[in-house]
């Protein structure tokens, strides 16, 4: 029997870890199904455990958050109150304008989307410093959740799903870089590709909206839905912030600034929607 | 008792994992939570050696991987080198000193979310670029000096040794 030496075997230690993480990094790339499996069944062990633990340290993390956040909560506090009562009002319209757009849009022969089964999904704060262009929800397969499915909140479309495991899943932002979406400029009819430009920044249409199309900052973008795009159509997305003329295409470069607050979100709306007509089980 | 000293193992893993997911998004400095994980491998090195290090460095990496959408393997590797290194200073005796070891888990935490960020960035996690990374280096990195102490308790009782290698309790 051999033994190695302290050194040698500290060197193999090394070696041998370096591999087996970089086959790991491979298999996830890949999509491993086993290696989901297993970050299913941790969790499934683990969840419950963090949210027993909430009883004992909400009372710790209350209390710090209130020493911290305490001018920010109160802003907060003020800030919702008005958005309640605007909402309010608007929920009122909101009823009115659905059933005039339900009307239009099933006399121009397209698949209204108000009535899809929905899901609403919590948003899972994970301790990450890092930025994401992606966030977790605690709704996954289990709830009728799949690949590809447009998440929204009450104000508008927020991303779609790319992730699904049994419980959880995850919800890429509009705002990430090359994100694409296809919209449609209420009033226009135009239809062209937007793409997220990162976070904070506006969704950026740099082609397809021709010379003479009036475009003016403050209109709206939803959805275009037209044939083999990844959403329905109609969806609120938001509305025009910037428009510019390209001399060099001649065609206008236009921003669009989401309506949904994609920073600080702690609920969405997945809806039961594919391209594909796939529905939930 | 081998088992009981496993036993040990998974318990501060469960622990100082639930901590991280439940309780550190809700307690941050200057926004940026502690990385208490990171801190831990490192301290894990100082007090166990080598081999330790590394193998609880990168099994518990694995584990905390599992619990994010970062490519798993990603804190496995960081985590297993950094144990594995921090495990080398421990032959140097240098983790008798609680202000030495204080820097050493301030500097791996660096070196360690540096590495992170990097490889992040490289495989694909561009969002990473829009973070501030020295000022969440920089905060993280003190929160887990100024935690050095604890981690360094909760490492030698993990692994129930003294400094020197020497069995601390019957086990």
């Amino acid at each position: 029997m051999s033994v190695l030496d302290p050194r040698r075997r500290r060197r193999t230690t090394l070696i041998l870890l370096l591999l087996t993480s970089i086959t790991l990094l491979s298999l996830d790339y890949q999509g491993f199904r086993p290696l989901n499996q297993v970050q299913s069944a941790a969790r499934s062990i683990v969840d419950p455990l963090t949210n027993s633990s909430d009883s004992i340290t909400s009372p710790i993390t209350n209390a710090w958050r209130s020493f911290t956040e305490f001018e920010d909560l109160e802003d907060e506090n003020a800030r919702l109150r008005e958005e309640l009562a605007e909402l309010q009002g608007n929920a009122i319209q909101a009823s009115a304008a659905e059933d005039s757009l339900r009307a239009l849009l099933e006399e121009i022969d397209i698949d209204y989307i108000g009535g899809a089964d929905t899901v609403v999904g919590q948003v899972i704060d994970r301790p990450g410093n890092f930025e994401s262009y992606t966030i977790e929800i605690d709704r996954g397969r289990d709830d009728g959740v799949l690949r590809g499915m447009p998440a929204v909140t009450s104000a508008g479309l927020v991303g779609r799903v790319t992730e699904v495991q049994d419980s959880f899943s995850q919800v890429r932002l509009l705002h990430q870089p090359e994100f694409p979406l296809g919209i449609r400029v209420v009033g226009t009819g135009e239809v062209a590709l937007a793409r997220g430009q990162g976070i904070g920044q506006d969704l950026v249409v740099k082609e397809g909206i021709i010379e003479e199309t009036v475009i003016k900052v403050g209109d709206q973008v939803v959805t275009s839905g037209i044939e083999g795009s990844s959403y329905p159509p109609d969806l609120v997305v938001g509305v025009i912030s910037a428009v510019e003329f390209d001399s060099r295409l001649l065609e206008q470069e236009i921003s669009v600034r989401p309506i949904a607050d994609l920073q600080d979100l702690r609920f969405v709306t997945i809806i039961l929607w594919t391209v594909d007509g796939e529905s939930a089980p | 008792m081998r088992s009981a000293w496993s036993l040990r193992v998974v318990v501060i893993a469960l622990l100082v994992l639930i901590f991280h997911l439940d309780v550190s998004p809700d307690l941050r400095i200057a926004g940026v939570a502690a990385e208490l994980p990171l801190g831990l491998v490192i301290a894990a090195g100082l007090a166990g050696g080598v081999e330790r290090g590394a193998y609880f460095g990168f099994l518990f990496g694995f584990a905390v991987d599992l619990f994010f959408f970062t490519p798993i393997g990603l804190r496995a590797l960081i985590f297993g080198v950094l144990g594995w290194a921090a495990g080398h200073l421990f032959m140097d005796r240098i983790e008798e000193s609680p202000v030495v070891a204080a820097l050493a888990i301030g500097a791996g935490t660096a070196i360690g979310m540096t590495a992170f960020a990097g490889i992040g960035i490289t495989l694909g996690e561009t969002a990473f670029l829009e973070s501030p990374i020295t000022r969440i280096v920089l905060v993280a990195s003190l929160i887990n000096a100024v935690l050095s102490v604890a981690m360094m308790w909760i490492a030698h009782w993990m692994w129930a040794v003294d400094p020197l290698g020497q069995k601390r309790f019957v086990t």
